[in-house]
């Protein structure tokens, strides 16, 4: 019996050896023959509308700009602003007409020249198959001279060349065709050979690319949704790079094998305040609130120092973002005498102020797919139960039916994107005025209703950035929002690799000047 | 005997009838919906009327008992729909990840049976001696760790500390089986052992054995062919109790593991609201569940006549 | 010979006495712990102080402390008192349920049986995953759903053990004298059926335990169960799982919490099967079937 289990054990370990001792190091090899980068995302699945990289299909279509498929017209600079990308120029004949003007040294990799045509063909099919993007542009006709677009709009539409940049935007050449899978021709330094959608996307060198010379032959793009499954890719070199860490394993690549780079996005957690609840609506308690919430206690410890606390919606990089606005600091002495004056005390003695026999109690709704939002309230509950609030958690999935029920919740704490596009009027018109469809907490201003007004109609950008100082100072005196932290978008590769740079509007990731170091 | 079949099979109707509608009831009562998640996942605002016709375009804004008839009147039709997320049919999507349950599947009961029946005969022979005792403390603390504290351990000894096995899954293999198929097979052989241990026990107090012993018969002669084959029962129960689970797929250790099975495939599809996708989760399940009871209770008549089809209640 | 025999046996079953009480000792001492958690945490379990976040095991903090700072031993204990205690409740709400669905369709049988041993086929047959779901989006999450979704999918078990058992005794001749006597149904239910029927079903409850505590922690890790702001060491797990490599005390503390807790369980649930039925007959096939067996 004894020989048996001596028998037993060795097979099992045979049965281990030969399991582990097939393939490993030949796929070694094989990569350094054909200079070949392996990229994992957590965000490229269908559930984050990410099924393919066709820019024209569901809401985002983040893919193919971020993969280095496709480029737009016009792309975001380090601060947000716009710069001409396959465009050369742009004029504004009058409000409602633009002329664009391309470059003449574009191809896509299909072989075909990038003109007016191949770029009016290719907006007049997204706004005929994008409901976003039609509502964004209000184009009305394009027509198409050699190298020059001219685009009219429905509306005066100051935001037009942003709008051209979102992703939806990267110019394919629809003669090409999309294939079933999802594969569209585009301009950029890689061109998709084959993809599975959530599982893997193979992309190969764009020989004839327009704008330098792509430092890869091939480029893999891994879908793993997982954040500590691609931790551990990455640590066992199956990966080369990593977008959507855990913020937790960050310390294991902060050393000479990895590089990291970040920077601040306009992604944003913050707190809407419900004008329907009586709690709320008194000015003192938000107030108390938005002075008891420790932001940078938040982002350094919680965070491990990954996110930037906030004051208004956009962060720092951008014109009218960071301390453009001043709102309520961190300072839970100064909120406590907020609320002794507006009545509320704690004369029970249990550490939780009451007002005519009310006690001050809030429900903070909010949800865990984000994982930084239950770390958001239990570290909220903390800090105001310390200033005499209490703070009940309600974290649940099913936060989308509960949030348009005014008699739910008094706050609501989210993560949404305050300017995709980099201009300010998305977040106003989304989330701020009456019609807006993320309104949760139906607050109402006079005063940024009219601003909003102007602003619609007003093309200079620097009078729009001003404008939009203005509008968030408004919904930051009322206190109608608390804007806790902007997430810190970073990418980690290894060291070896250069030119993968985060960008702060979110979409570049893979560019030509990805390269292996020599 | 095919009447019986027949008979059983036949039950399965009002089964996945009552499941696919209750399921379909609740993941309705269970609030928000495969569009707003999108929007939750993106982090972007969507404008209602968008949200509208996107809603319009999956016939979410029907109501619940028109949606149900819709989708009924389509399986009749031979189609489960198009998943609200990827766009793609259900149902090859869904066959697709088959191969990968069915994979883990085999290699966890194999594995398992490897494991747990020479460990379980090893522990009844030598019962109440030390290695008895080892084996059923290995046993027991196998039995008593959660599967994901397992995996987790496993994925960080084995995949980053010896880096004896890849992370992901990358292709559906033997090699990247190995460790879920391993997580799996620790819980489960514990559970096996201690029931082999149990039977074969059984077996060796009845007097056949000191009878085929007296007449001098080698033990190791009494143990391949009457012991083992009289505990097979046993084997067979728990082995079909298992398949059945594993071919749900294992929501927890599939998507630790990035193992592209049916488990994660649920997993994902209830967090997405994706109802198609979910209806056909479930009703795989449930045929799986009535299938594997009717092979199991076959299975009993041919290994012991004395237990007569039909009895048994299903 | 004989003698010795027969001394030996007594030698065995004193042992299996021995080591009941030995198991149920340990049972009483957790439950002890888990019941006066409060009393046994070192640190207000939610007192946090983000300038001693994430640090490792010492004597200050035998189990080192969490992001926020709070104190991991005291979390833990807090978090196995959540998890004991939905355990608990869920194996008395099955059993119960179970028990008394059984028994009664056994005893009146005709379409009362049928149809609800249909029904228990269809929670067999429905994947517990959808229903956590559906009923953690109910009630709004957190560890009561959890609860609820496994009892909806885990009490066919006993309905079966109760209703074959009940099957059996009605045939009886005891069960026929008492009729004879004049005992009403329920009186017969009451007096005769359900005591002869709790040995297995007690058993099995015992044996359930410990899987149900697993089967919540899962659950919870996979963000069906225990919302954040309660401490219940599944989620505890699943909140820190990213830190294993880098805080491992934050993921291995709970797992280890959950691991005591279950083998307690476990090892009872082993001593009492053992006591009411030595040679484990219980765990054949046709009397209890444990459907649920690997993963939820």
């Amino acid at each position: 019996m004894k020989r048996c289990a001596k028998v037993l054990v060795l097979a099992f370990g045979l049965w281990l050896g030969v399991l582990t001792g097939c393939n490993g190091p030949e796929k070694a090899a094989a990569k350094e023959e054909k200079k070949t980068f392996v990229f994992g995302d957590t965000t490229f699945n269908p559930e984050n509308e990410e099924p393919d990289v066709n820019p024209h299909n569901t809401y985002a279509g983040w893919a193919c700009i971020r993969y280095g498929i496709g480029e737009t017209l016009f792309r975001y600079s380090d601060s947000m602003g716009m710069e001409p990308w396959l465009a050369a120029g742009y004029e504004i004949a009058d409000e409602l007409t633009w002329i664009i003007t391309l470059r003449d040294d574009v191809a896509f990799t299909s072989g075909r020249k990038m003109d007016g045509e191949a770029v009016k063909e290719c907006l007049e099919h997204l706004i005929e198959v994008h409901d976003r993007a039609r509502g964004d542009l209000m184009i009305d006709t394009i027509t198409a001279d050699g190298q020059t677009v001219t685009i009219k709009t429905q509306a005066p539409k100051p935001a037009l060349l942003n709008y051209l940049s979102d992703p939806y935007g990267c110019m394919i050449d629809m003669q090409a065709g999309i294939t079933a899978d999802g594969i569209a021709v585009g301009t950029g330094p890689y061109r998709a050979v084959s993809l599975v959608s959530g599982e893997e996307l193979k992309l190969e060198k764009n020989e004839n690319y327009w704008n330098g010379e792509p430092g890869f032959e091939e480029i893999i793009v891994r879908a793993i949704s997982d954040g500590d499954t691609l931790t551990m890719a990455l640590q066992s070199g199956e990966i080369d790079g990593a977008y959507g860490l855990p913020y937790a394993s960050y310390p294991l690549f902060q050393n000479e094998d990895y590089t990291i780079s970040g920077c601040a996005t306009s992604r944003a957690f913050f707190i809407h305040m419900n004008f329907e609840s009586p709690v709320i609506q008194e000015a003192a308690v938000r107030k108390a609130l938005a002075m008891g919430i420790d932001k940078e206690g938040f982002v350094n410890t919680l965070l491990d120092g990954n996110g930037y606390a906030a004051a208004g919606p956009y962060p720092a990089n951008v014109p009218f973002g960071g301390d453009a606005v001043k709102t309520e600091g961190y300072d839970p002495e100064g909120a406590r005498r907020v609320l002794e004056n507006a009545g509320w005390a704690d004369s029970d003695g249990d550490g939780i102020r009451e007002k005519n026999g009310k006690k001050l109690e809030i429900r903070w709704l909010t949800y865990p797919s984000r994982q930084e939002l239950p770390l958001l309230a239990e570290a909220a509950q903390a800090a105001l139960k310390d200033i005499g609030i209490a703070v009940s958690i309600q974290c649940t999935a099913d936060h989308n039916r509960l949030r348009r029920d005014p008699g739910a919740w008094d706050v609501y704490a989210s993560a949404m994107v305050t300017a995709p596009t980099g201009d300010p009027e998305y977040f106003f018109t989304t989330h701020c005025l009456d019609g807006s469809s993320a309104n949760n907490g139906r607050y109402h201003s006079d005063r940024l209703e009219e601003l909003e007004k102007e602003l619609a109609e007003t093309f200079d950008t620097a009078r729009r950035g001003e404008l939009a100082v203005l509008m968030q100072q408004a919904i930051l005196d009322d206190n109608a929002f608390i804007f806790c932290s902007h997430l810190k978008m970073s990418m980690i590769f290894r060291a070896g690799v250069t030119g993968l740079t985060a960008h702060p509007c979110d979409f570049y990731e893979i560019t030509a000047d990805l390269a292996p170091v020599d | 005997m095919r009447r019986y079949v027949i008979k059983r099979l036949l039950q399965l109707i009002p089964i996945l009838l009552v499941i696919t509608f209750l399921s379909f009831a609740m993941m309705r009562l269970a609030g928000s919906d495969a569009v707003l998640q999108k929007m939750e996942n993106t982090g972007m605002a969507l404008s209602a009327e968008v949200m509208e016709k996107a809603r319009m375009e999956l016939g979410l804004d029907k109501p619940f008992l028109t949606q149900y008839g819709v989708w009924l009147g389509k399986l009749l039709h031979g189609d489960m729909g198009t998943s609200y997320i990827s766009g793609r049919e259900v149902f090859p999507v869904f066959l697709s990840k088959l191969p990968a349950t069915l994979l883990l599947t085999a290699v966890s009961i194999a594995l398992t049976v490897v494991i747990s029946v020479p460990l379980g005969v090893l522990a009844a022979v030598k019962q109440n001696r030390f290695t008895d005792y080892l084996i059923r403390l290995c046993g027991f603390l196998g039995n008593s760790m959660p599967n994901f504290f397992t995996a987790l351990l496993f994925m960080y000894f084995f995949s980053i500390r010896l880096k004896l096995f890849p992370v992901i899954a990358v292709d559906v293999g033997i090699k990247s089986a190995a460790l879920p198929a391993l997580t799996l097979a620790v819980a489960m052989s514990a559970k096996y052992l201690r029931q082999v241990r149990i039977a074969v026990l059984d077996e060796l107090s009845k007097d056949y054995v000191a009878g085929a012993q007296a007449r001098g018969i080698p033990f190791s002669v009494i143990l391949t062919k009457s012991i083992l084959r009289a505990s097979l029962v046993t084997m067979i129960t728990l082995l079909s109790l298992s398949v059945g689970s594993l071919l749900g797929g294992t929501a927890i250790v599939e998507s630790i593991f990035l193992w592209d099975g049916v488990g994660r495939l649920a997993v994902d599809a209830i967090n997405m609201r994706d109802y198609p996708m979910i209806q056909a989760y479930v009703m795989w399940m449930a045929i799986i569940y009535v299938c594997v009871n009717l092979v199991t209770d076959l299975s009993y008549g041919f290994l012991d006549p004395r237990i007569r089809l039909g009895d048994r209640e299903g | 010979m004989e003698v010795a025999g027969a001394r030996k046996k007594k030698a065995w079953k004193d042992r299996r006495k021995c080591r009941l009480v030995l198991f149920l000792f340990l049972t009483f001492a957790l439950l002890f712990v888990v019941i006066f958690a409060e009393r046994f945490c070192p640190y207000d379990p939610n007192l946090q102080d983000m300038s001693r976040s994430l640090q490792p095991p010492s004597l200050a903090h035998p189990a080192g402390t969490d992001r926020f700072g709070r104190d991991m031993l005291s979390r833990i204990l807090i978090g196995l008192k959540t998890s004991v205690a939905s355990a608990l409740t869920l194996v008395v709400i099955i059993t119960v349920t179970g028990t008394a669905a059984g028994v009664i369709c056994g005893f009146c049988g005709g379409i009362l049986d049928s149809a609800v041993m249909r029904m228990a086929d269809v929670c067999l047959a429905f994947p517990g995953l959808v229903i956590a779901m559906a009923i953690a989006a109910l009630l709004n999450g957190g560890i009561t759903s959890a609860v609820i979704a496994l009892a909806a999918v885990s009490w066919p078990k006993y309905a079966r053990i109760a209703r074959s058992r009940t099957l059996t005794l009605k045939s009886a001749d005891f069960i026929a004298a008492a009729r004879l006597a004049g005992s009403s149904s329920a009186q017969i239910i009451l007096g005769h059926i359900l005591p002869n029927s709790l040995g297995p079903i007690l058993v099995t409850a015992v044996l359930d335990i410990g899987a149900m505590l697993m089967e919540l922690a899962g659950l919870s890790f996979l963000g069906l169960g225990a919302q954040p702001p309660t401490a219940e060491l599944g989620n505890m797990m699943s909140g820190g799982r990213s830190m294993l490599q880098t805080y491992p005390w934050v993921v291995i503390g709970p797992g280890i919490g959950i691991f005591i807790a279950v083998v307690i369980f476990n090892l009872l649930g082993d001593a009492v099967g053992e006591c009411l039925d030595p040679r484990g007959r219980q765990e054949k096939p046709g009397n209890y079937i444990n459907r649920k067996g690997e993963n939820p």
